[in-house]
């Protein structure tokens, strides 16, 4: 089940913080959106450790390019 | 080779060799091409620009240069049309959009340097979903791409103009480009071969950016030595994108005939597998049965579930579009199609520290998916999409209900191969309802797309699927 977002938050982000209006109707469809990955990204932040940092991707490709037997 | 009353029957690869050996000319190529396209691409609605004088020009000096015994390389001649967002300095990109409709950038494309470097021909500009946003071949602009194997059906997108043209044989192959399956979608649906190459293996300079770092450029051709052959011209480091990493280029030609014996070759149960329709699945065993009888060795191999991998991808896709598009969604809203714009919108709604935590986990993700599904195999088989290709009244933004759901289960198996960085290369099949192609994905090891190659090379050796031309 999808966390629950509010349109009211999309709508007051946009105007606030984004700088733009939101037609009507327009903030439900961005929420619905949004509620989609929400809680999966708040839940990821748990399994994170102080090492893992954007740059360790381009070394996981690097590291990856063999199987363990052959590395 | 076989013999063709028409050339533009002929694939990427036989006409390289026709060419070569003077048993065609290059303007001969072209002619045919455009004859093609003539006849048939208004009704695809495939390209969006024609290059008619200045392509037929470039062919008379392509022939000219072989007559003086000088060959410029492997696609000496041959005309090929591109997805119509790699820049070229002096002319119109529009990727696919209104607000670019006149845009001339002043800078060429790495990969179209390199593949006129080849000798390849430019013939013209292809249809895209708006700002390569969605994997249906929708486009409010310059209207929808069709399927050439039935006009009711979407082609996938967003390169949906080089799926469509290469199947219809109107061009030799194409460049597209790839975030979440943009690539393999069109290609699968459309019935040709396409490589989504490992990040950091193809240049991205002078391509306009969807996703800094899920976008990836790959070819679309009608067999996998076609496919290779460009690969083999476009890969490699780039002093223009420093994310173009310095790992050596592969002889993927050479692996096209390499042969797959001992090969292990992982069949997925869970992700891969779950909710696969019927006509897909069968599709999907034949196929393994094949790749078997070519000597791989079948493993079977327990995907573990990537939702999260899914969503995080996305979030990273979502944050950096609306950042790239940030002043024309304030400043020309009305100017985007309805779906463009809320695909990208809702990225000015994901917080910078769920961003960046997208990216901190991308690593860990691909150590984990590698360990767990490819430490015991070469490849792993897995359909493109799962279900038959939909219809574009099904997949209509605007009127059908549920589109965002069929859009995110079209790319629930191509989508989590952007994020993990990994190479993946979509090859048809057989056909599904409705005579519409079904195409399987292997999936392999980062920088490791000479051995997808060779299992598309060894599959296509023992099959036709990739010989079947739609007919328009």
């Amino acid at each position: 089940m999808a966390k629950e977002v509010s349109a009211e938050l999309m709508r007051r982000q946009a105007e606030e913080l984004q700088g733009f209006t939101l037609e009507d109707g327009r903030d439900r469809e961005l929420a619905a959106e949004v509620a989609v990955f929400v809680e999966t990204v708040q839940e990821a932040a748990f399994a994170l450790d102080d090492d893992d940092e954007p740059g360790n991707f381009p070394r996981a490709l690097i590291a990856g390019m063999r199987r363990a037997e052959e590395a | 080779m076989k013999l063709s009353i028409d050339p533009a029957e002929l694939s990427l690869s036989e006409a390289a060799a026709a060419v070569r050996d003077g048993r065609l000319s290059s303007v001969a190529l072209t002619e045919a091409c455009l004859a093609r396209i003539d006849a048939h691409a208004k009704g695809l609605n495939a390209f969006i620009s024609v290059e008619r004088e200045a392509v037929l020009e470039a062919a008379r000096i392509a022939d000219a240069e072989r007559a003086a015994g000088r060959l410029r390389g492997p696609l000496h001649g041959v005309p090929l049309a591109h997805k119509d967002m790699y820049y070229r300095k002096g002319h119109i990109s529009t990727c696919g959009s209104k607000i670019l409709r006149n845009y001339v950038p002043d800078i060429t494309a790495t990969v179209l340097a390199r593949l006129e470097a080849a000798g390849a021909l430019y013939l013209g500009g292809l249809n895209m979903s708006e700002f390569a946003a969605g994997p249906t071949g929708h486009n409010e602009h310059y209207g929808n791409c069709r399927n050439p194997w039935n006009r009711d059906h979407i082609t996938g997108g967003s390169s949906s103009g080089s799926g469509a043209a290469t199947a219809a044989r109107l061009a030799y192959g194409a460049m597209g480009s790839d975030t979440g399956g943009s690539v393999r979608l069109p290609a699968a649906l459309c019935g040709v071969v396409g490589l989504k190459p490992t990040a950091g293996r193809i240049s991205r300079f002078g391509a306009m950016p969807r996703s800094w770092s899920n976008d990836t450029m790959g070819p679309l051709a009608r067999t996998a030595l076609d496919c290779a052959l460009m690969t083999g011209v476009i890969a490699g480091e780039d002093p223009n994108d420093p994310t173009a990493l310095s790992v050596p280029v592969g002889d993927y030609a050479a692996a096209v005939a390499r042969g797959i014996e001992g090969l292990r070759i992982g069949i997925p149960n869970g992700y891969f597998a779950d909710g696969v329709s019927d006509e897909v699945a069968n599709v999907l065993a034949e196929a393994a049965r094949t790749l078997e009888a070519a000597g791989a060795v079948l493993v079977d191999i327990a995907v573990p579930d990537l939702k999260e991998v899914y969503r995080l991808g996305d979030v990273v896709s979502k944050s950096e579009a609306a950042a790239y598009h940030g002043k024309w969604i304030r400043s020309r809203p009305q100017d985007y199609g309805h779906h463009t714009r809320t695909r990208t919108e809702a990225g000015f709604h994901i917080p910078a520290t769920h961003y960046i935590d997208a990216l901190r986990h991308r690593g860990r993700h691909t150590t984990n998916f590698l360990a767990a599904v490819l430490s015991d195999i070469d490849v792993l088989l897995a359909p493109v999409i799962p279900m038959p290709t939909p219809t574009i009244e099904e997949m209509a933004f605007d009127t059908a209900a549920g589109v965002p759901e069929l859009v995110s289960k079209m790319t629930s198996f191509t989508r989590p191969m952007n994020y993990l960085g990994l190479p993946s290369l979509s090859v048809p099949a057989g056909f599904g309802p409705g005579k519409l192609p079904i195409s399987f994905q292997v999936i392999g090891r980062p920088f490791d797309e000479e051995t997808l190659f060779a299992v598309g090379g060894a599959y296509q050796r023992a099959t036709e699927w990739h010989e079947i031309a739609p007919k328009l």
